[in-house]
């Protein structure tokens, strides 16, 4: 990790910086992408450490400056160092994992063992006709790679069960649970009860979405399935998948990573979110 | 005398609402359960009931005003 103090990084990060005016007259010190890619080659080091260092000195690399001020200069440094499991990038992942490239979690772990079929095409952002057939772990990796460079991505192509689950989601911070069963849901949700890892869970079917929080110790997915899933699959089976029910519950489930990243805390933990796009109904509802 | 209630079916159960469902009439002493069964719910399809927007238990007794929501089993991605 390149210190920020480093005055060789230092000085040529502010020679290269320029002051850009935001659309409310207020100011910042911007640092641009072909510049932090210059800076890193003559050093030698990765682009992100450049763009953490110019974070550490409040200047903003101009990919970033649209997330200021919602997000501070500190809070983009958190997310650079977060690492962020995504499981399932089929509608509610891949549009997860594109948001969570773009705002600039360090580090994504993409698993899925499943390859895109044609059925995919109408909501799964990351499924294009040229890509049917192929891993949606490595499609999503090299989409990752296109939208931010800074950002590692790791595909790992294999689903997870109660022999792998634990050891593949150490170390992250958060996963994000976009799968498309019962059970392999409860799966994940005691992988990350054992590692002490928060977990944002949503599923969608139809024009309905529920999303809730997890953090170990919680009672869980249970208070909303129930302790014992009869079925393996939800009402989705029947009902479908539509992208625009994926991408708004990918995007409070984005919202939910990015406040446990920060702030350790989440409005849903207790709680589960219930959503009928069919007539405009938004619930929380206490667990 | 009877009380009025808001009901709220979710996904798959909106083919269960009734014409009256922001304005429905239940007896006294009406339960989750009893409300679930008129509705023609099947117990074992949703476990997730909740009154005002708090999770309730089936016994849990209702009263008039009160807004209940009937969420079945969601699990796709």
């Amino acid at each position: 990790m390149a210190a920020p103090e480093d005055p060789d990084i230092v000085d040529q990060i502010r020679k290269a910086a320029s002051k850009r005016v935001r659309a409310d007259g207020s100011g910042y010190e911007s640092l641009g992408l072909v510049e932090a890619g210059a800076i890193a080659a003559r050093l030698g080091r990765p682009v992100r450490h450049i763009e953490t260092a110019a974070l550490a000195q409040g200047i903003v690399p101009e990919k970033y400056s649209r997330n200021l001020t919602a997000l501070s200069p500190d809070d983009q440094i958190v997310l650079a160092r977060a690492a962020v499991a995504v499981v399932g990038v089929g509608g509610l992942g891949g549009n997860v994992t594109e948001m969570l490239a773009r705002i600039g979690v360090g580090r994504l772990t993409l698993i899925d063992a499943d390859r895109f079929e044609e059925s995919n095409l109408n909501r799964q952002v990351l499924c294009t006709p040229d890509c049917l057939g192929r891993l949606k772990a490595e499609v999503a990796s090299e989409r990752v790679a296109t939208v931010n460079a800074s950002v590692t991505a790791i595909a790992c192509a294999l689903r997870l069960d109660d022999t792998n689950a634990r050891s593949v989601l150490a170390g992250h911070q958060v996963v994000v649970d976009c799968l498309d069963n019962l059970p392999d849901r409860l799966v994940v949700e005691k992988a990350c009860r054992d590692n002490g890892i928060a977990l944002v869970s949503a599923a969608v079917a139809g024009y309905c979405g529920q999303l809730t929080v997890v953090f170990p110790g919680d009672r869980g997915l249970g208070a909303i399935y129930g302790d014992a899933t009869g079925s393996t699959t939800g009402v989705e089976a029947h009902l479908g998948n539509l992208a625009f029910t994926v991408g708004v519950m990918a995007g409070l489930q984005c919202a939910e990573v990015i406040n446990v990243l920060l702030h350790a805390h989440s409005p849903l933990r207790h709680r589960v979110l219930v959503m009928d796009l069919g007539d405009a109904t938004v619930e929380v509802v206490v667990l | 005398m009877r009380v009025h209630v808001q009901i709220k079916l979710f996904a798959s159960l909106g083919r269960l609402r009734p014409a009256n469902a922001d304005h429905y009439p239940i007896e006294p002493g009406t339960r989750v359960a009893g409300l679930r069964d008129a509705l023609g719910i099947d117990p074992a399809q949703v476990k997730l009931i909740f009154v005002n927007g708090v999770r309730a238990e089936a016994d849990q007794l209702l009263k008039e005003g009160d807004r209940i929501g009937f969420f079945p089993p969601v699990g796709g991605g």
